[in-house]
């Protein structure tokens, strides 16, 4: 049965069977091979289940404030506030599109809002500046990893919803880990930068660092607004990605950027990001279902702990799986398919679900930066007007500094545990 | 088959301006009901109940939506990497599959929309009214599917992909 599952499942996804059918495909055989025949209401049943979940209510704000800030034109401002900072450092702006990304992370809760609003801006800049443009590019899809890592991030919703952890606590130990991806990308930009002499920026006097500032506060305060009101308890997961809405959406008529059609673009842009998410955890749902009735996970923890009985082979091959997993298959899905079979492993091992939660998020958001399937790479791609094929040659070295983020990450659990135990105990 | 064409299109648009409304609502709502807590010291009750509604049927309205203007997720490298006929053999073979799943779905709505009785907490609708618009969403992506099959079936090139992008 497992077999036919994951074995049809792979295949119906290489036939390019869109990823929501081919989880209902796969279970449909599966629930057939199990004897289920005569009680297959049991995948709409399950598909409402996983949809009908308050916990997942907040995936679509956290979406559209990253959608309406980059419609109300926040993202230049963070990219100029970025620029100011660190433009005269060498590699200037490649730095620049690397701490914009960190500081546009505080506010929007998907990697693709990062590509699509701060790639165009940081692709033609870095363009203009004698930057290569597959290189332009390949950063872009890079420093987008950092979106879903940093607080608020929707891929930390979706874990802590299948693992039943604290949202709050995930939120608190992405910040860490997120600074320390975007640290390593700067590294790397640095010392490609001692061999390619890419053009350093004119370094910015303090007044108008300050300028740059203000203009750019607005954004900087966002992160600030969502993480007080979520750790205090005034509001919600759910609200806080809603205040973030509003609150962009004030921007907006602050800044007389607002307007009806940019609402509409963000309301349809959330909308469809969102049904795409919440369907295959529908799907996924009925395929989570099948797998607990026939003890799946349990099954897998016991040959597991035939093969290895050590934790650190046992994550060097668990953070090999997860890479090669993210190439070929969405953050989303992927999690969604591998968390519940994971956790009692985990477990088992003695590891903490919340640091694991930042493990696979991150491995498996490196797919979105590596060919042949990663979505951010055909984002930059489209909106660099950059061939693809460029991209995903040029993406490669960054791929290092990723994964000695990954490792180290992977290998010291107080990088991501210090901040949640710091602030509101340990769990 | 233009005529099913024509008819997707205008439910597309419908469903959209259904699902975008719905997620507006859920917006203006959440807003009312936070600053109700803050200003009047008292939240509103029935906003949750109400969200969780309205965030079902924007899902499965937008189920529709996105398979309408191919937004789910594919993996495309091989069979792209494929001579034109067996891309089209494949097309052919994953309209049909998609097709059969649907179809085996709606079979079981009877089933289901059974079993879902009682009112839905301060919102006063009948529990199956959630699944309502998950079944007329599958009924419209296998006519959607049955179209785009006639179109593979007489040469027609394969409508442009465009994913809705990772988080």
């Amino acid at each position: 049965m497992t077999m036919l599952l994951f074995a049809g499942f792979v295949a119906l996804i290489l036939l390019r069977v869109p990823i929501t059918m081919a989880i209902g495909i796969a279970v449909l055989s599966a629930l057939v091979y199990a004897g289920f025949a005569d009680t297959l209401y049991i995948i709409p049943l399950q598909v409402l289940d996983g949809v009908d979940n308050p916990s997942l209510l907040a995936i679509p704000f956290f979406i559209m404030a990253g959608n309406l800030m980059n419609g109300v034109g926040m993202t230049d401002r963070i990219f100029n506030f970025a620029s100011a900072l660190v433009g005269h450092m060498r590699a200037g702006l490649a730095q620049v599109n690397v701490v914009s990304s960190l500081l546009f992370a505080g506010v929007s809760g998907a990697a693709v809002a990062d590509c699509a609003g701060l790639g165009t801006i940081e692709i033609k800049a870095m363009r203009e500046r004698g930057y290569p443009a597959p290189f332009a590019a390949a950063l872009t899809a890079a420093s987008a990893v950092v979106g879903p890592i940093i607080p608020p991030s929707i891929s930390l919703v979706v874990y802590a919803f299948l693992s039943n952890t604290s949202v709050a606590r995930l939120f608190l130990a992405g910040i860490i880990p997120g600074i320390i991806v975007g640290l390593s990308l700067m590294a790397f930009n640095y010392v490609v930068a001692l061999k390619r002499e890419f053009p350093r920026e004119e370094r910015k006097s303090l007044p108008q660092i300050g300028r740059a500032a203000i203009d750019g506060i607005a954004a900087l305060v966002a992160p600030g607004i969502i993480l007080t009101a979520i750790l205090t308890g005034f509001t919600t997961a759910t609200e806080a990605g809603v205040l973030a809405c509003v609150y962009t959406i004030a921007l907006g008529f602050v800044y007389r950027t607002f307007s009806f059609a940019m609402l509409w673009k963000a309301l349809t842009e959330t909308m469809t990001i969102t049904s795409v998410i919440m369907i295959i955890i529908g799907f996924s749902h009925v395929m989570g279902w099948l797998l607990a009735i026939e003890q799946i996970p349990q099954q897998l923890a016991d040959h597991v702990l035939m093969v290895t009985e050590s934790r650190a082979v046992f994550l060097l091959l668990l953070l090999a799986f997860l890479l090669v997993v993210g190439c070929f298959v969405e953050g989303v899905p992927a999690k969604l398919i591998l968390v519940p079979m994971l956790l009692p492993i985990i477990d088992q091992f003695g590891i903490d679900r919340i640091h694991f939660g930042l493990i696979i998020t991150l491995a498996l958001l490196i797919g979105i930066a590596t060919p042949p399937m990663g979505i951010a790479l055909y984002i930059v791609a489209e909106v660099g007007k950059v061939p693809f094929e460029k991209v995903a040659i040029a993406i490669l070295p960054f791929l290092v500094p990723l994964i000695a983020a990954l490792l180290l990450i992977t290998f010291v659990p107080e990088l991501v545990l210090f901040l949640p135990n710091l602030i509101l105990g340990p769990a | 088959m233009p005529l099913i064409d024509r008819a997707l299109a205008v439910i597309d648009r419908l469903f959209l301006i259904g699902a975008n409304a719905a997620l507006l609502a859920m917006l203006v709502t959440t807003t009312l009901n936070i600053a109700s807590r803050a200003f009047l010291g008292q939240g509103v009750v029935w906003v949750f109940p109400i969200n969780i509604v309205l965030f079902v049927w924007m899902t499965f309205l937008g189920f529709f939506v996105v398979y309408r203007r191919n937004k789910d997720i594919t993996v495309d490298f091989l069979l792209s990497a494929m001579p034109a006929m067996a891309q089209r053999i494949g097309r052919i073979l994953v309209d049909l599959a998609v097709i059969a799943l649907l179809l085996i779905i709606l079979r079981e709505a009877p089933a289901l929309i059974q079993r879902q009785v009682g009112n839905i907490e301060m919102v006063g609708l009948q529990r199956y009214w959630l699944s309502i618009p998950f079944f007329v969403s599958c009924a419209l992506i296998a006519l959607q599917f049955f179209s785009d099959l006639i179109h593979a079936l007489k040469g027609h090139d394969a409508p442009a992909h465009h994913p809705a992008g990772d988080i």
